[in-house]
């Protein structure tokens, strides 16, 4: 060994001062299934985290082996004793064991450092690039902020979603929930707009926190790739609580993932938040609660499910002015069973946020991609933070693809249809074609409103349906190539004034000349 | 049910009813709903309460060797009450490796050598 390390280990024995302070501890009387009733420490608070003392009999050689501690957190206090849930390996911890008090509420160590990591539900790395440094310790479970803090929502998140940016608008500060049956796409909005922020300039871009409960490792792991190849993991922390990990801490991570985004946001930071999926968060509470004896209710759902989600939704706020102005926008998702939104989980959520994006199994199914059902989505606050020029193009689009819908569902029967009914069908077709997007492909702002734009003016009215993506495409690329200044005039200003109005209505009526091979329905 | 009524028969004794009175009482009230079929239940749960309470109140000394008893005695003693003090109870723990540790009601007082070079060993690693 170095001779300056023995120096230095001679010099700190040297200069070694012991200090023993009374522990508050109580004794493990059983554990099972991640949760150990604790007798004694009646002392304890709620949401105190307790140390299993592994190393009571242990030598003290096998106590320097093991260099993890175990923890548990307080989460019933009965008469005599507590029980607490095993934050960590279940099986170290066994009857008889010493637990004791920390006098510490759960806490996580949240930093700008976070930043590109992946950690677990209490915020340590897992993604073997060390230790995350400058951080500081913040509770896990916090209150909202009050009235008198917030401001209404007033600057718009882009999606980069055709579909969301234009009729469901989401506000820097919104909760919006995404909701669906499995394999709608739920997860690819929410990556979608995390990607789209990249395109954000850096002041202004929000951090987005991507918090991954009950998910497979390998679904996870492909969301990492996916966000570090776009160049989008710089701006990104994934919290990751997977479907092997202990039901405590997939019950945690959102809470976790909460207190990150309220640490950037107090900052006057935008931040953006995904709890991909609460649904899985819900039955982890729910295997936690009755594993903890806390009385069933509808459908073996504990008596605060409501609370529980309520309090953590809550946490996404528009601070005010004097509150550093910055925000956390709330992504919730939900798994539904067969497209049933009246379930017990489903309508809590729907009635806590600001809204919701509805994906229907039916429409995927279809090739309808995003999978989005217009009519059963809303957004109740978005619409406030809405760029005018997004406004001004996407007015009526609602109210046309719901009668759309509406008369599709008609068509099926009806042999001969009028003149106006068939030029409907054909619009809202066309619209139908417009709205889709590919995966991993979001649009900036300027360029959804030139698209829809050109499609809500008729100018896309001589390109066969199934040809409009591909026309798309070429659009978007020619205005961007010969029409620059039209995209730059939106993208500044906001809003299609008179002067841009003309002027994309020009390169509008020149596009056939540049591109005629897609005009002509015959063709 | 049975937890309700062994934690009843144990205040009934703490409110200094003689125990044999109790246990009639609990037996009059579980005459009275049919339920005397539960005695056995209770008292199992009596044995786990008692066990409880005799754990939370016990005063245990651990020292690593027979040789450290008085001494360990001598300083533990300024950590207790008089009355905790004529309850201990000592146990001989060689992981200790030397000095003692001491668990009462709930606070555990812990001087052994092995805390302290566990101790040493963190703050030098760390």
């Amino acid at each position: 060994m170095d001779n300056a390390i023995i120096e230095k280990i001679l010099k700190e024995i040297e200069g070694y001062e012991f200090v023993s302070d009374a522990d508050h501890v109580g004794r493990v009387s059983a554990v099972g299934d991640g949760v150990a009733s604790i007798d004694g420490l009646e002392r304890a608070v709620m949401s105190e985290i307790i140390v299993f003392e592994e190393n009571d009999s242990a030598t003290l050689e096998e106590s320097l082996e093991r260099d993890t501690l175990v923890y548990g957190l307080v989460l019933n206090l009965e008469e005599g004793g507590v029980r607490a849930v095993v934050l960590g390996d279940t099986s170290r911890v066994a009857e008889g064991m010493f637990a004791k008090s920390t006098g510490r509420i759960l806490s996580v160590p949240v930093g700008d450092n976070l930043l590109g990591r992946v950690v677990n539900a209490l915020a340590e790395p897992i993604d073997g690039k060390g230790e995350v440094k400058d951080t500081t310790f913040v509770p896990v479970e916090r209150e909202a902020y009050g009235v008198l803090e917030r401001k209404s929502v007033d600057t718009p998140l882009q999606t980069g979603i055709k579909a969301i940016d234009s009729m469901i608008p989401i506000g820097r500060g919104q909760r919006e929930l995404i909701i669906g049956d499995r394999f709608t796409g739920k997860t690819t909005i929410a990556i979608d707009t995390i990607l789209n922020q990249k395109s954000e300039p850096e002041k202004t871009r929000p951090i987005c926190i991507y918090v991954a409960i009950g998910q497979k490792e390998s679904k996870t792991a492909r969301i990492m790739a996916q966000l570090k190849e776009a160049g989008a993991l710089e701006y990104t922390i994934i919290v990751d609580a997977p479907a092997s990990a202990p039901a405590a801490l997939q019950f945690l991570a959102p809470f976790t993932g909460a207190a990150i985004g309220e640490y950037f946001m107090d900052k006057g930071r935008d931040a953006l938040i995904i709890y991909d999926d609460l649904s899985k968060q819900a039955t982890a509470y729910r295997q936690l609660s009755l594993l903890l004896r806390r009385p069933p209710g509808r459908e073996a759902y504990p008596g605060d499910i409501f609370y529980l989600h309520s309090r953590l939704l809550e946490r996404a706020a528009k601070l005010s002015d004097e509150k550093g102005g910055g925000s956390l926008t709330a992504l919730p998702i939900i798994e539904t069973q067969e497209g049933d939104v009246s379930a017990y989980i489903p309508t809590n959520v729907i009635s806590i946020t600001d809204g919701q994006i509805y994906l229907d199994a039916g429409l995927f199914n279809k090739g309808i991609r995003p999978a989005i059902d217009v009519g059963l989505s809303v957004s109740r606050v978005g619409s406030a933070a809405q760029t005018k020029a997004m406004k001004g193009v996407a007015g009526g689009l609602r109210l046309e693809l719901a009668q759309f819908r509406e008369l599709e569902a008609f068509m099926q029967f009806a042999q001969d249809l009028d003149e106006e009914t068939s030029k409907r069908i054909d619009t809202g077709r066309r619209m139908v074609e417009i709205l889709k997007q590919a995966k991993g492909a979001p649009l900036s702002v300027e360029m959804q409103v030139v698209s829809l734009f050109a499609a809500v003016h008729g100018f896309l009215a001589d390109v066969a349906i199934e040809r409009i993506p591909q026309a798309e495409v070429l659009l978007l690329r020619y205005m961007d190539g010969q029409h620059r200044g039209v995209i730059d005039a939106i993208r500044t200003s906001g809003a299609v004034g008179d002067e841009v109005k003309e002027n994309l209505e020009k390169a509008l009526r020149d596009f056939p000349k540049a591109h005629p091979e897609m005009f002509g329905k015959g063709l | 049910m049975e937890d309700t009524y062994a934690r009843a028969l144990i205040k009934l004794i703490q409110a200094g009813l003689r125990p044999e009175d109790s246990v009639a009482k609990i037996n009059a009230a579980l005459k009275d709903k049919g339920r005397q079929a539960m005695w056995p239940r209770i008292k199992r749960a009596f044995l786990m309460h008692v066990q409880k309470v005799a754990m939370r109140e016990n005063v245990t000394l651990s020292v690593a060797c027979k040789e450290d008893v008085v001494d360990a005695k001598r300083e533990a003693q300024n950590h207790l009450a008089r009355n905790d003090a004529d309850r201990m109870q000592m146990v001989v723990d060689d992981s200790l490796i030397g000095g003692w540790k001491l668990e009462a009601g709930g606070t555990l007082i812990d001087r052994s050598f092995k805390r302290q070079l566990k101790d040493m060993y963190k703050k030098i690693v760390q």
